[in-house]
């Protein structure tokens, strides 16, 4: 009868164990709660290599940020003259923090200089331009805000 | 007179034995192979079937109470690194080595005065411990989609691993009533003690491969008795 007992068991731990996969989860350090909802662009602030700095703030509804849960995010320019579904990654590792949004060959990179939920999210990014010979670095500082 | 009528009854009885062993008898060891189909179950998020062949040798306690020494050499795949989120893919040139003791219901049931016991008494179950040596011929770790996402491990390791089998063995008799070759039809889940049968050390589960196994094994000696007769008159 022990033997009985035995066969049983085994074809139950056989059927209970089943062939389960792990959910496919974004790591918790490219995650950011804080992130979520639609961000308005609000204002670009540009500051060249020289110092000289300039604004713009003539921005509509079509300039924003959508993040969801799952990491999936919408990124709507009006400078792009498009929007994009993709993904989005908040890393918290690196430090500063960074901000990633990639929609097929759109990949943009940001440094999170603050962010608010219930304020604003300030991301600033740095471009440098080698196509004249001499190297040219602009920044950028972009202030999203999640009112209209 | 008596002396003669005795030595012909001794005869007479000895053959009488002798015919009564036919269909007892069977050979505890075999050696066999076999083909496999392996699913493995990882942090990767598709699966893939990929062959693999087995070596075994089997020492029989008794026709239906087995013990199994195994090597298995094949490969275990998964993944898609452009059609899923994480871009986890991965090729698991892998060997492994196992034992297994295999319990087959003709050990308990008395199959000997019915046909549907009869056909039951090849149904088995089985379980052991194992090892695998993992080895990833090719591996992709970073998401095409989400920015840095990036999922690390081993592209070589050894794990322990736990195999769970059910099948059924067809046994073949030769002239002399004996199960000389066996066909073993099986399903075998391997729960891996550990993450990195992908190469991917991820989430909370364990990784798991199982098989769709057909093998054949050959009678290769130790001819011993069983208590009861092994096919059925």
């Amino acid at each position: 009868m022990k033997k009985v007992y035995g066969l049983l068991f085994m074809v139950v731990i056989l059927f209970a164990a089943g062939c389960k996969q792990d959910p496919p989860v974004v790591p918790a350090y490219l995650q950011n709660a804080k992130l979520l909802g639609k961000w308005y662009l609000k204002e670009m602030l540009i500051t060249q290599e020289d110092g000289s700095t300039s604004s713009l703030t003539d921005f509509t509804d079509k300039d924003y940020f959508d993040f969801k849960t799952g990491n999936a995010a919408t990124y709507s320019s009006t400078i792009y003259g498009s929007t994009y579904e993709g993904y989005y990654s908040a890393n918290s590792q690196n430090s500063p923090n960074t901000l990633s949004f990639k929609s097929g060959s759109l990949l943009l990179r940001y440094d999170i200089y603050s962010l608010d939920p219930l304020g604003n999210l300030v991301l600033d990014e740095t471009i440098v331009d080698s196509n004249s010979g001499f190297p040219a670095t602009t920044y950028y500082r972009y202030t999203y805000n999640k009112t209209l | 007179m008596i002396r003669k009528l005795l030595l012909t009854f001794g005869i007479c009885l000895t053959v009488l034995l002798a015919k009564a062993q036919l269909g007892y008898n069977y050979a505890q060891y075999d050696l066999g192979f076999s083909a496999a189909l392996n699913y493995a179950y990882t942090d990767a998020e598709t699966v893939k079937g990929t062959p693999a062949v087995h070596l075994h040798f089997t020492y029989n306690q008794t026709p239906f109470l087995n013990h199994i020494a195994e090597v298995q050499v094949g490969r275990l795949a998964g993944g898609d690194s452009l059609l899923t989120l994480s871009g986890r893919q991965f090729k698991n040139s892998y060997t492994a080595v196992s034992f297994r003791t295999q319990i087959q219901a003709g050990e308990f049931l008395d199959y000997e005065r019915s046909v549907i016991f009869n056909a039951l008494k090849n149904v088995y179950a089985s379980g052991g411990i194992g090892v695998i040596y993992n080895n990833m011929s090719e591996i992709n770790r970073q998401s095409l989609y989400i920015p840095d996402f990036y999922s690390g491990g081993r592209n070589n390791s050894t794990e322990f691993f736990v195999p769970l089998k059910v099948g059924y063995e067809f046994k073949i008799f030769n002239s002399y009533d004996e199960p000389s070759v066996k066909v073993d039809l099986g399903y075998q889940y391997n729960l891996v003690l550990g993450d990195q049968i992908d190469g991917i050390k991820a989430g909370t589960r364990k990784d798991a491969y199982t098989q769709f196994v057909l093998g054949v094994k050959f009678a290769i000696g130790g001819f011993t008795s069983y208590r009861k007769q092994i096919s059925r008159q």
